[in-house]
């Protein structure tokens, strides 16, 4: 078993990463493309 | 034991699985033993502790359904504080017009009719209901969109400066959704003496000139895709924050490579208030009207190739498009971010944004305009929430909607389009199924080589 991703990223981590990803979907229309 | 209910899994070319876990957010590649363990657990889980230990630490194996229960609701109640986090949305279109007749638009009839632009006094109105709306949760950061139809006409040019000045006084930032056709010309003034309020422009650009103009026409026939250019090269030079977006379907999907050569010949990539987005045509209503819409899973098959054979398209463009398999580009490194769970499909379920038309009404989506029987409420002349048309859209997400919760792609698909549900069926708490398991097979076969541990 190799992960491809770490343990402090998963979605249930106590803590997560900063970097283990943004909020939420995004509209159709109004692209978060910078980052929040 | 038990395997978790929310994992898709795929035979790698080379040999062996990956296994996506839609509970856990983990990715792992496993080998044939180990995906034999998760099709049939044995009761008291593997023979290996330490495989045992990976297994239930990634969120593979649970002691009983209650477990997995536990931990999927603890995720969402996660989810819905972070989605506090990001500004509550107000979009705001000033008219429901278009001076652009593009091929595959979705607002169809609403954006040829007589011209309606909201005066001054519905401004007003708008953003006192968006005060009051935002007041129920102050501690939350707001910000206005411009969209339409096209928000900056000729016409609106009265409506955009009012609008500026009430986001303003405010401290909103703005956002504007526009074709950029009068960007650089009649609304120059505007843009450079609000320069500082404006958080970013969305400008589509959707070929080079031939295609583009094809398919992004003014009502005349002409072509507008200098327009579109010259707003965006003025946008580039101040300092503000713009996007080209690039409507992707049957018809210009080939074409990437050229408008990417074209991007960096004009030098946009190298400055930071730049980024391009891809975004496919969608047909929410399945009119199946537009005969160059792609499903998914094709779009990412053809994305695939085009990249395989374009170091500038490589370079250029991101990943970001494909909602359900958002995650998994964002850990292969295809994508800006890496994702979250989808518990909710787009910011209309929870309500989260709220879109304040020309025809005075309030809808949860922008694609609903024009529609006042689907509204959930009213800004002008008077401010009005009918709480009873707002509550299944507030309430919409995977764990309300039980056909979800038994689905194992649920939370990389979000429950699919709430406008799509409620004109199928009567009610945005409906699915609507969009295909994403297959999204994500065509995804893992065309960039599964790309699978390496970090």
């Amino acid at each position: 078993m190799t992960s491809l991703n770490l343990d402090a990223e998963l979605w249930f981590a106590e803590v997560q990463q900063e970097s283990a990803g943004e909020v939420g979907p995004l509209c159709c229309w109004f692209f978060d493309c910078w980052g929040s | 034991m038990r395997c978790c209910s929310y994992l898709v899994t795929h035979r790698l070319a080379r040999g062996g699985w990956i296994a996506i876990n839609g509970l856990s957010g983990a990715v792992d590649l496993l080998d044939d033993a180990t995906k034999g363990i998760l099709d049939a657990p044995p009761a008291d889980g593997p023979a290996d502790p330490e495989l045992l230990s990976r297994l239930r630490q990634r969120g593979y194996l649970f002691a009983d359904q209650d477990e997995e229960e536990r931990l999927f609701l603890a995720m969402w109640e996660r989810q819905k504080r972070l989605s506090q986090d990001r500004p509550l949305q107000f979009v705001l279109c000033p008219t429901h017009s278009c001076n652009l007749a593009c091929r595959y638009c979705f607002e169809g009839s609403i954006t040829s009719r007589a011209p309606r632009v909201l005066g001054d006094e519905a401004i007003v109105a708008a953003f006192r209901a968006m005060d009051e709306i935002a007041a129920r949760t102050p501690s939350r950061k707001r910000e206005v969109d411009l969209f339409g139809g096209e928000p900056l006409l000729p016409s609106t040019l009265g409506a955009v400066r009012k609008s500026l000045r009430e986001a303003e006084t405010r401290g909103m930032g703005v956002g504007v959704v526009t074709n950029g056709t009068h960007l650089a010309t009649g609304y120059r003034e505007l843009i450079l003496e609000f320069r500082h309020l404006f958080s970013h422009f969305q400008i589509t650009v959707d070929g080079p000139q031939t295609i583009h103009d094809y398919r992004r026409p003014f009502r005349s026939g002409k072509g507008s895709h200098g327009a579109a250019l010259e707003a965006v090269e003025l946008l580039v030079s101040l300092g503000i924050r713009v996007a080209v977006r690039v409507n992707l379907d049957a018809h210009n999907v080939a074409y990437l490579p050229e408008i990417a050569e074209m991007i960096v010949r004009r030098g946009w990539p190298e400055q930071p208030n730049f980024r391009c987005v891809l975004a496919p045509v969608a047909d929410h209503l399945g009119t199946g009207s537009y005969p160059a819409l792609l499903p998914e899973d094709q779009l990412v098959r053809d994305l695939a190739e085009v990249m395989a054979a374009s170091e500038s398209a490589r370079r250029l463009f991101r990943l970001d498009l494909f909602r359900s398999a958002k995650h998994l580009s964002g850990v292969l490194g295809l994508a800006s971010l890496k994702g979250q769970p989808m518990l909710q499909y787009c910011e209309a379920n929870g309500l989260h944004s709220y879109t304040f038309g020309a025809d005075g009404c309030i809808y949860p989506c922008s694609e609903m305009l024009d529609q006042p029987e689907l509204a959930i409420g009213s800004f002008f002349p008077s401010f009005e929430i009918d709480e009873g048309k707002a509550a299944p859209w507030r309430d919409r997400s995977i764990v309300a909607m039980p056909e979800c919760r038994s689905c194992r792609v649920a939370t990389f698909c979000g429950g699919g389009c709430a406008y799509q549900a409620l004109k199928r069926s009567g009610s945005p708490m409906e699915p609507a199924c969009y295909g994403a398991e297959k999204v994500i097979s065509a995804f893992l076969e065309c960039f599964g080589d790309r699978l390496s541990p970090q």
